[in-house]
């Protein structure tokens, strides 16, 4: 997929809007997000690059519609996007490409989770 | 303190959905990362208020809009609020038109459940949950 890699890396990863609304939800609501996905989302990433490793479409499917949703959270618009575009090639069953959008998808994971750890 | 079920394949949305849904005043009784799984938990636990996703991954041969049926046929006085990721109109009216009591769309804070606190107030004014 062409993201143009050059201009898009140089956008903030997560939204700051919603970045403030979780902050000011208060119950210590947004630091237990943020732990959360500094668990959950190497999980699930590993789960996906599994399943593209064995060429299992559904399981492509499930796993990057999970990382959407993990995205989504956080307003992380870009690794949304990704996500999203693997979740399409496993719904149709069309994996040919998916392993350059996951490479993407997997440094975009690593940029949101810093713009995260820097809240801290 | 009525209870609420919160079937939603996300983590993320489950905790954000259960801050809102405690602010309300609602006791969550249970989780669910399915519609089959929500379902079940449904039947067993016949809460107050569902809220349920519209865009999980099927499983157990279960849409989520199936399992919503399911309900509104089952328990029709229990709220259901829907929650998606993206706005379809279509699919809004559909749930709508047969009975959600709110379409939430993701992602959600404050403003997006006060719709959910003003309909169920209308609907008990004495109190919020």
């Amino acid at each position: 997929m062409d993201l143009d890699s050059r201009d898009q890396t140089k956008s903030i990863a997560i939204d700051r809007e919603i970045i403030e609304q979780l902050r000011e939800e208060g119950d210590n609501l947004l630091n237990e997000l943020v732990e959360m996905f500094i668990g959950e989302a190497p999980r699930q990433m590993e789960a996906l690059a599994l399943a593209l490793g064995k060429g299992d479409a559904a399981a492509v499917r499930l796993a990057a519609h999970t990382l959407k949703g993990t995205a989504a959270s956080f307003g992380a618009q870009r690794m949304q996007t990704l996500a999203k575009a693997i979740e399409d090639k496993g719904r149709d069953g069309e994996l040919d490409g998916a392993s350059a959008t996951l490479a993407e998808l997997r440094a975009e994971c690593e940029r949101v989770r810093e713009a995260l750890e820097r809240l801290r | 303190m009525a209870s609420a079920l919160i079937i939603d394949d996300s983590p993320f949305a489950r905790r954000l959905i259960r801050h809102q849904l405690t602010k309300l005043g609602f006791e969550i009784a249970g989780e669910a990362e399915t519609a089959a799984q929500g379902l079940r938990l449904f039947r067993r636990l016949k809460p107050a208020l569902v809220t349920l996703d519209v865009l999980m991954p099927e499983r157990e041969g279960i849409s989520s809009l199936e399992a919503f049926r399911a309900m509104r046929h089952e328990i029709p006085e229990a709220a259901v609020v829907v929650v998606s990721a993206v706005p379809f109109e279509k699919t809004r009216e559909t749930f709508l038109s047969e009975g959600a009591l709110a379409y939430v769309v993701k992602p959600f804070g404050q403003l997006s459940f006060e719709q959910v606190r003003q309909k169920l107030q209308r609907m008990s004014p004495h109190s919020t949950a």
